[in-house]
């Protein structure tokens, strides 16, 4: 689910998260992946998603130089696509409309006037 | 005195075609009589062979005499039509026998010779019904045939009249049902109230859909022409439904985010434990995305739900016009979306086609097998910046309509850009500069520029 929120915009980003439930599914872990989608990859935002989701071992900032490093990839690899976000809501930082989060779906609808 | 008897010929000339015309008609509606007896003599005989055989056959016969009857009144009710319809035919020929006849009046200059002639050629025209004369002879089979034969010949007559009066219904129809889409779901409910939970577990457990969809993923893939490098990409798939598209993207090793109007779908999704992200979004309030994040999109049999106007509010052109720039926003430098799509028209496979192109993609439409009815796909391939050319389409027997077809709608960059603002313009150029503006926002009903445009009315009015 971090990958949706984190590239949530509606009038605003990025999307906070507020967690009830977090679950964590394994995945394939491909460093060729990470390389490729990290400079489109707002870090703070991502660090602060994951903070809300109970992952806090994400270092303060990351730059290019880190992708060489195992054991960063290790850690960006489960705070970008292990850790879902199941129960909760993401809300925007700039009119503080909530989207609820269930079944790890984010219902992301508009009413007509918003849009 | 030439002259005189210049006209006199004319005017019996005329009176003659006139008759012979009268003829026709006559000839021809004794033949529509012909053919009805010949049907009922033969529905007749088939029932009395029948009867002694079997009662269900029987009972099936008299259906069949039925609705051959009605066939047959309903061509006998369009004798207008079918006037009308030899009519131009016999009027050109007509015309060309007189013109013969003319030149060669003059040449003789013989008053008699033409009375004479005309006769002889009308007469051998009148048809000698041959059918009814030979009929009783003939066994009750043979009757039968001959009876449906004449019976298909009036269909085809009664199907030409009736063409040549209707050509635009008559059209339309023919291109829905050459597309197959009869049933086309989009026109009996929204998308998030069509696909409720029945329908949701219908559609994933057909396995006839899971075979399209796995199949129309793949060829989207294709026209995606993703770099071969063997990193995983980020996809979207929009319109993932429960993900059936996705698994066959899970199989290349790509991480996608689906987007999806019906929960229920998506539930389904979930429960099969898809590998991609779902969110439940309106794809007609454009995409929730950052701007250049993903790798390309894909979206299967989706797009076209776009063009309903299921609410006061929903109008497909603003829908449309929010999806497609809010993609062309999130993909980034590069990369491709492959929207497939089942157009309901050629009017909404162009308004799409608009609405991408408006919103600065290049790229256009790829018609798979564009002469299978069934097999006939269309893929709306967008491209951001770049101007690779268009894939090929699919299963083309002849070359040509295909390539038409793809040369038809490319349409490559917006070319129209807003005509500078004038504080001091005339009313005429405000006119035009509305104008332009409404054509740029794809209405499609804005009246050429003319000299007229703009122009004051005379007093008078």
């Amino acid at each position: 689910m971090l990958q949706c929120h984190i590239k949530g915009v509606q009038n605003g980003y990025p999307l906070k998260v507020e967690a009830e439930k977090v679950e964590t599914r394994e995945m394939d872990f491909e460093p060729d992946f990470l390389r490729h989608i990290f400079p489109r990859i707002n870090w703070p935002a991502l660090r602060e998603a994951a903070a809300a989701m109970g992952v806090s071992d994400l270092p303060e900032s990351a730059s290019e130089e880190l992708l060489e490093d195992d054991d960063f990839l290790k850690k960006f690899h489960h705070a970008l696509l292990e850790v879902h976000l199941e129960e909760g809501s993401l809300v925007c930082p700039e009119t503080g409309r909530k989207f609820p989060v269930s079944g790890g779906i984010p219902n992301l609808l508009l009413q007509e006037d918003e849009c | 005195m030439y002259e005189g008897q210049l006209e006199q010929i004319d005017n019996s000339l005329a009176r003659l075609g006139e008759q012979r015309a009268a003829l026709e008609n006559l000839s021809s509606q004794a033949e529509v009589i012909n053919a009805l007896k010949v049907g009922a003599d033969a529905s007749k005989g088939a029932m009395k062979a029948m009867k002694i055989d079997q009662v269900d056959q029987v009972l099936d016969d008299i259906n069949e005499a039925n609705d051959q009857m009605k066939q047959i009144q309903d061509a006998l009710a369009m004798p207008t039509g079918l006037g009308a319809e030899m009519d131009e035919d016999d009027l050109l020929q007509e015309l060309e026998d007189l013109e013969e006849e003319h030149i060669d009046e003059l040449k003789h200059e013989a008053a008699s010779v033409p009375a004479t002639r005309i006769p002889q050629q009308a007469l051998p025209e009148l048809p000698s019904a041959p059918q009814t004369q030979a009929a009783p002879a003939k066994t009750p089979e043979e009757l039968e045939l001959e009876a449906l034969e004449a019976e298909m010949a009036h269909c085809v007559i009664w199907h030409a009249a009736h063409a040549s009066r209707q050509p635009l219904s008559a059209q339309r129809h023919h291109s829905q049902y050459a597309m197959g889409r009869n049933d086309r779901p989009e026109i009996t409910a929204p998308p998030e109230i069509f696909y409720n939970e029945d329908e949701a577990r219908k559609y994933t457990e057909n396995s006839r859909m899971v075979a399209i969809q796995a199949q129309l993923t793949e060829r989207a893939l294709e026209l995606l022409a993703l770099p071969d490098d063997g990193t995983p990409k980020l996809l979207l798939d929009l319109g993932c439904g429960s993900g059936l598209s996705g698994e066959a993207l899970t199989e290349r090793g790509h991480i996608w985010v689906g987007l999806d109007i019906s929960k229920a779908m998506l539930d389904v999704a979930a429960e099969r434990e898809v590998e991609g992200d779902l969110c439940l979004h309106d794809l007609g309030h454009g995409l929730p995305i950052r701007p250049g994040t993903v790798d390309g999109a894909i979206s299967i049999s989706a797009v076209q739900w776009l063009c309903n106007a299921d609410t006061s509010k929903n109008d497909p052109r603003k829908r449309l016009r929010r999806f497609f720039e809010s993609l062309y926003a999130c993909l980034s430098k590069g990369a491709r979306a492959v929207l497939q799509i089942y157009p309901a028209n050629t009017e909404q496979a162009s308004m799409m086609t608009n609405a991408a192109m408006r919103a600065g993609f290049s790229g256009g439409l790829v018609v798979d097998f564009p002469h299978s009815t069934r097999a006939k796909k269309y893929f709306l391939v967008l491209m951001v910046g770049g101007t690779a050319a268009l894939p090929q389409a699919r299963g083309m027997d002849g070359e040509e309509p295909e390539d038409e077809e793809a040369a038809e709608v490319y349409v490559g960059h917006r070319k129209t850009k807003r005509r500078k603002h004038n504080d001091k313009g005339s009313t005429r150029d405000w006119i035009v500069r509305k104008k332009a503006q409404q054509r740029t926002r794809g209405y499609t009903n804005i009246k050429p520029d003319s000299r007229y445009t703009g122009r004051k009315r005379k007093d008078r009015f």
